[in-house]
């Protein structure tokens, strides 16, 4: 007789999408090496670790649990390969997780879930939304619309990789500006460029579209930081026909997002190149949308370079003045708050100033500036006034 | 730990939360699971309160929170899930003073609740008369 036996293995499992959430990580959607799909679902639940049932399952049959077409309880009952395992996590870290197998005929029967159980997770048929649940991560898609893509899809390389870094950029410091609020050791935590970095995955038709996602994958209940930058920017977007408003919330946003706002408005009105993007979350599930078209950049963009004030952002630094050169005008400072030397251009006489033991309070304005050649962005400070203290 | 969050709030709560997008309900009615009925103040418990020495995978914010839904149906659902089973639904109406919450997670009804240090919900909690109420 052959006596049929299920081999102890192990395999990894790597988390791929949460499927239910409630005080914890309830059901998620897990895969190894080969790309299989597992249905995990929590079943033990103790100060040292999370317990996990998973069972591999098809994409059809996926695809019925998603959408609540198939009880939960019987794809651990009825198993497709007559496998299952179970996995055991102790720490944040899902990304290789053990997974032990087990005799379906030995299953704890508190493990299943009750008859009735059906996910029936929310889906759409919108593509930013379907990227964004499958990657993880905030998708954004850009529909460019340059003269040479207008009758076929292609861009120019010049135009892509200029529209391409007025995005990031903006999308930089909308999601600064965001975090400006709150307190300084959350800032600095967050002020990451992980954060804010949007990464092209991939190209469609569709005007020229670009694909972009967020840099680091949403948590476990779909949230991304960078949604703190896009909601700041659709505020500002929401207002591309009427310039007064959109300059008098551009002027609350600070100089380095005006800056940032006016060179994208440029690029679109200057190669007319019409914007459109969609946005989305795993968290939201839902699309936002804003169009700028070129008739509408150009108005805008009169209007913020008419404001000079708000393309600047005022610095504060205090401490002794380590170089003065009057005749060339620039100077060089030990910032007390941070340790750090910072260095500018000067736009008032620096005569008389004493380097190494007086200590000054110095009222600078910093501007968003480009290297020639790289288009590298970089500040530059101009002291506008000082006092001792 | 800010001072002034451990002064607000049922729970210490990291620095920045709750989140800047949370909001106070409006005596909305929630559901919850709990393990006794009247439920006792551990059934209010957030994840880090009940498992302090757990890293999880979620933000420590929402990790200071505790789940409730907006919808009965929802709620039973939930129950019937190998740690949940156990559990009995109770409902209730949450005041702006019972402190913030957040939709959270892939489904709708699904909120996180950072609950505010003078609010007591057991006294308010009552058991759904039937499944189909909402």
């Amino acid at each position: 007789m052959v006596q049929q036996r299920i081999k102890s293995s192990m395999k990894k499992l790597f988390y791929k999408e949460p499927l239910l959430f409630y005080d914890g990580l309830q059901i998620f959607v897990a895969e190894d090496q080969f790309s299989s799909k597992y249905v995990c679902t929590l079943v033990e639940q103790s100060d040292e670790k999370d317990k996990y049932l998973c069972v591999p399952v098809s994409s059809s049959r996926l695809s019925a649990v998603i959408r609540g077409n198939i009880e939960l309880r019987e794809i651990y009952i009825a198993t497709e390969s007559n496998e299952l395992f179970t996995v055991e996590v102790q720490t944040e870290l899902l990304h290789d997780l053990p997974a032990s197998q087990i005799n379906p005929e030995e299953l704890p029967a508190n493990w299943l879930p009750d008859h009735g159980f059906f996910l029936n997770v929310e889906s759409s048929d919108n593509l930013v939304i379907t990227e964004s649940v499958e990657r993880q991560r905030a998708i954004i898609h850009c529909h460019l619309n340059p003269p040479e893509a207008r009758s076929e899809s292609k861009i120019l390389a010049d135009n892509l990789s200029q529209a391409t870094k007025l995005i990031q950029r903006l999308i930089k410091h909308a999601f600064r500006r965001s975090i400006t609020s709150l307190e300084k050791n959350i800032r600095t935590r967050l002020s990451t460029p992980d954060n804010y970095q949007l990464e092209v995955f991939a190209f469609s038709e569709g005007s020229f579209t670009l694909h972009l996602q967020s840099a680091i994958p949403a948590d476990l209940v779909g949230y991304v930081e960078i949604t703190k930058a896009l909601q700041i920017i659709d505020r500002i977007t929401a207002l591309v026909s009427t310039p007064n408003a959109t300059v008098e919330q551009v002027a609350q946003l600070g100089g380095h997002f005006a800056t940032a706002y006016k060179d994208l408005l440029k690029f679109i009105s200057d190669v007319d190149t019409p914007l459109e993007y969609e946005w989305s979350t795993p968290e939201t599930r839902t699309i936002v949308r804003r169009r700028i078209t070129s008739a509408q950049a150009k108005p805008l963009y009169d209007a913020l370079i008419e404001r000079t004030d708000i393309g600047s952002e005022t610095v504060e630094l205090i401490g002794k003045l380590t170089k003065v050169d009057e005749k060339m005008k620039t100077w060089r400072i030990t910032n007390e708050e941070d340790d750090k030397e910072y260095n500018g251009e000067s736009e008032t006489d620096l005569a008389g100033l004493i380097i190494e033991t007086q200590r000054y309070k110095l009222v600078c304005e910093e501007r968003l500036e480009e290297e020639r050649g790289t288009g590298k962005e970089f500040t530059k400070l101009y002291l506008i006034s000082f006092q001792t203290i | 730990m800010s001072t002034e969050t451990q002064n607000h709030w049922a729970e210490s709560l990291p620095d920045g939360c709750p989140p800047e997008n949370a909001f106070a309900p409006q005596n909305d009615m929630f559901y919850r699971l709990v393990d006794t009925v009247p439920p006792e103040d551990k059934d209010f418990w957030s994840h880090r309160k009940l498992f302090p020495n757990r890293k999880f995978n979620i933000s420590e914010c929402l990790a200071c929170s505790c789940s409730i839904i907006s919808d009965l149906q929802s709620c039973i659902r939930v129950s019937k899930l190998p740690t949940q089973k156990n559990k009995r639904i109770v409902k209730l109406s949450l005041p702006p003073e019972s402190g913030l919450i957040k939709q959270t997670g892939g489904h709708l009804t699904h909120f996180s609740w950072w609950r505010a240090l003078d609010f007591n919900p057991i006294p308010l909690c009552v058991e759904p008369d039937g499944t189909t109420e909402n």
